[in-house]
């Protein structure tokens, strides 16, 4: 008979079976201060949830949370059932993470940085896999040899983005990823991450563009010191178009001084 | 099979960092400097013994051959004693460097003649000699920390410990790959030149084994420094000033205050001072009646006590017998000067527990026969062979005997394992 300490989270399979991401009553703090509070949502595959918050908000110590790399005084951070506090080596082989300014080794080439990280995560993509995922994400052939120290931010950005694609988690967190990009940049971006959604990832994406979040998430939440204050789904288009998120219902709600 | 996937991973990642690799190939510049300098002045020292036995014996013959009496021969006739380099005296060339490792001696008294080199090399004594040891003990650390201390926080720095967690699952397990990477390096860079030139000339494979193991072992002591201080959540010039003030501390300061409490605990004694005290009982045997110097002398050899007296104004067994009354004169002095420096030595050993650049040293130079142990032991050895020589003459001059070569056939010869 099953007893509750056999029913650990990676081996429950209702656990499992629930979203590929979930957040819990999640209280962090850091330097004691609390940077989250009750934190609770959930990020399902297929799914896009865009964090919208300013500045000292929360939100990249949610991802670091969610990576293990920070542990929470109170609540639990579930990635396909398994807690990162009771499992993180097995919760980081299920996520990539995307970060803000897209640190790679400045003395590797993309190419070269591609094969490390990837076997340091123990991937054996091949060759024409690794050049498949940077044609995806448009870096010049010439460019894929160079050292990425003389890259321009964005191109550094679309190698660790192939780098998320060759991971081929089902859960992927990005830390401010079109920061920095040009406009054509974050619109490929936008299609790459629609590519990934329709794939079935659960994307997790922790931003301060309220354009780009409406634009690309299929729900949007506002997070302000720490605490979700509000969510929007994406709905459909009256014309039957793709499902969005209206910008201007999340900006009031952004404004407010108090939670909607 | 992982683990070596994972270690050339690491390895092919370090290999293309600059700064890292340029101090590795600086460091083995230095230790194949160290090495080749080390067995240059041991080739030094072995030329010189070698030379001095040579020129040693046939001096001897024609002093031998010239002597009007055994009195004159004992005086004529030097005897070369001499402390050969080991085979691995070139990796720390300590004690030989500030003391004696050749003495040609003769019958005379002998403490004027062992510490008459005293102040042969004062400027070494300060400074040190830079040989292998040196740079194990003190430069080492400095490379481990140039090597090591930003392992952990240039990735922080960067902001790439979430990518590295996210992608190897267990970040420590990629520290300690890295570790070892970097600790590899420095070992190659310190062993690989080492063992080369050693199996080059010759030097034992038990030899070259402990040196190495102690390499590895300060490698380790100063690793786990590094390590320390290098996950504490500091930036990179922080760490990097924190584990210089711990090898300030180490290697600097620590050395330098416990030479200051061996120096205040256990004074030096001067060997200036013995040989002052031996020959100024020497010189007064000239003044004082020559019954009384025999007295003295009969007290430690009674077995010459029923020969003749010295009634002549001079005599050589009074000669001899004033210059080992004068011996013995120092002779407590003597003995406080290598108990002391004896007691020094163990003092030092305990500050070594602290110290580990000194305890390098120390253990390196017993591994190489040139630490203070083999010093006093070889000093222990011209005594017994002094000894040896002077009662090998005692017969002749005592007995009065009438000079001739022929007689002398098994003079003691002075045997470097004796």
């Amino acid at each position: 008979m099953m007893t509750a300490q056999d029913a650990t989270p990676d081996k429950n399979p209702a656990l499992i079976a629930g979203p590929a991401l979930k957040v819990s009553n999640l209280h962090v703090s850091r330097n004691g201060r609390e940077v989250l509070s009750d934190l609770s949502f959930s990020v399902a595959s297929g799914e896009v949830f865009a964090l919208l918050g300013g500045n000292g908000a929360g939100k990249s110590t949610t991802l670091l949370t969610c990576i293990g790399l920070l542990p929470p005084s109170r609540g639990d951070v579930f990635v396909l059932g398994t807690s990162p506090s009771q499992d993180p080596e097995v919760v980081r082989r299920s996520l990539a993470y995307l970060s803000e300014t897209a640190t790679l080794y400045e003395h590797l080439s993309a190419r070269e940085n591609l094969r490390y990280f990837l076997d340091l995560a123990g991937n054996n993509a091949s060759a024409a896999a690794i050049d498949e995922a940077l044609d995806t994400v448009g870096l010049q052939p010439e460019a894929r040899d160079q050292r990425t120290g003389s890259f321009s931010k964005g191109m550094r950005q679309k190698v660790a983005i192939a780098l998320a694609i060759l991971r081929e988690t089902p859960v992927l967190l990005l830390d401010e990823p079109t920061s920095g990009l040009d406009p054509v940049a974050v619109e490929e971006f936008n299609q790459l991450l629609n590519t990934l959604r329709n794939r079935g990832v659960a994307v997790l994406m922790v931003t301060h563009d309220l354009f780009g979040a409406c634009e690309v998430a299929t729900r949007v939440g506002l997070l302000r010191d720490g605490r979700l204050v509000a969510s929007f789904s994406a709905t459909e288009d009256r014309n039957g178009g793709r499902a969005h998120i209206d910008v201007d219902t999340v900006r009031r709600a952004f404004s407010a001084p108090e939670a909607v | 099979m992982n683990a070596f996937k994972n270690f050339r991973r690491e390895a092919g990642l370090f290999l293309r960092s600059r700064t890292p690799i340029a101090a590795l190939g600086l460091l083995c510049i230095l230790v194949t400097i160290a090495v080749l300098l080390g067995q240059a002045e041991v080739l030094r020292q072995q030329a010189s013994i070698d030379r001095v036995q040579e020129l040693d014996s046939i001096e001897r013959e024609a002093a031998l051959a010239g002597a009007p009496d055994f009195g004159d021969a004992a005086y004529a006739a030097f005897f070369l004693t001499w402390n050969p380099p080991s085979d691995s005296a070139f990796l720390a060339m300590g004690q030989r460097d500030i003391s004696p490792w050749m003495l040609r001696v003769r019958a005379l008294a002998l403490e004027g003649q062992i510490h008459e080199t005293d102040n042969f090399n004062p400027e070494l004594s300060l400074t040190g000699r830079f040989d292998y040891a040196f740079v194990i003990a003190f430069l080492l650390p400095l490379f481990a920390i140039v090597v090591m201390y930003d392992m952990v926080s240039a990735e922080r720095d960067a902001g790439r410990i979430p990518l590295l967690a996210a992608s190897v699952g267990n970040v420590r397990k990629l520290w300690i790959i890295r570790a070892a990477v970097r600790m590899s390096g420095l070992l190659l860079a310190c062993l690989l030149p080492l063992w080369l030139i050693g199996i080059f000339i010759g030097t034992s494979a038990g030899s070259l084994l402990s040196v190495s193991l102690i390499v590895v072992a300060a490698l380790l002591v100063w690793s786990a420094f590094i390590l320390l201080f290098s996950f504490q959540s500091w930036s990179s010039p922080v760490i990097a000033t924190s584990l210089m003030g711990v090898w300030l501390m180490l290697a600097i300061i620590i050395p330098l205050g416990g030479k200051l409490l061996v120096d205040r605990v256990i004074p030096d004694v001067d060997g200036a001072q013995i040989s002052l005290l031996q020959r100024e009982s020497v010189n007064d045997a000239w003044d004082i009646p020559k019954a009384a110097t025999m007295e003295r002398f009969y007290v430690s050899h009674p077995e010459w006590a029923n020969t003749p007296p010295v009634t002549l104004p001079f005599h050589w067994k009074w000669f001899y017998a004033f210059q080992q009354v004068g011996d013995e004169s120092a002779a407590e002095l003597s003995s406080a000067y290598r108990a002391a420096i004896a007691q020094r030595d163990r003092l030092t050993g305990w500050i070594s527990l602290v110290s580990p650049p000194v305890a390098v040293q120390r253990v390196m130079q017993h591994v190489a026969g040139t630490d203070v142990q083999a010093s006093l032991a070889y000093d222990q050895r011209i005594r017994a062979f002094h000894e040896r020589l002077r009662r090998y003459y005692y017969p002749f001059l005592f007995n009065e005997m009438p000079y001739r070569r022929e007689l002398l056939t098994d003079i003691p010869e002075f045997a470097s394992n004796e």
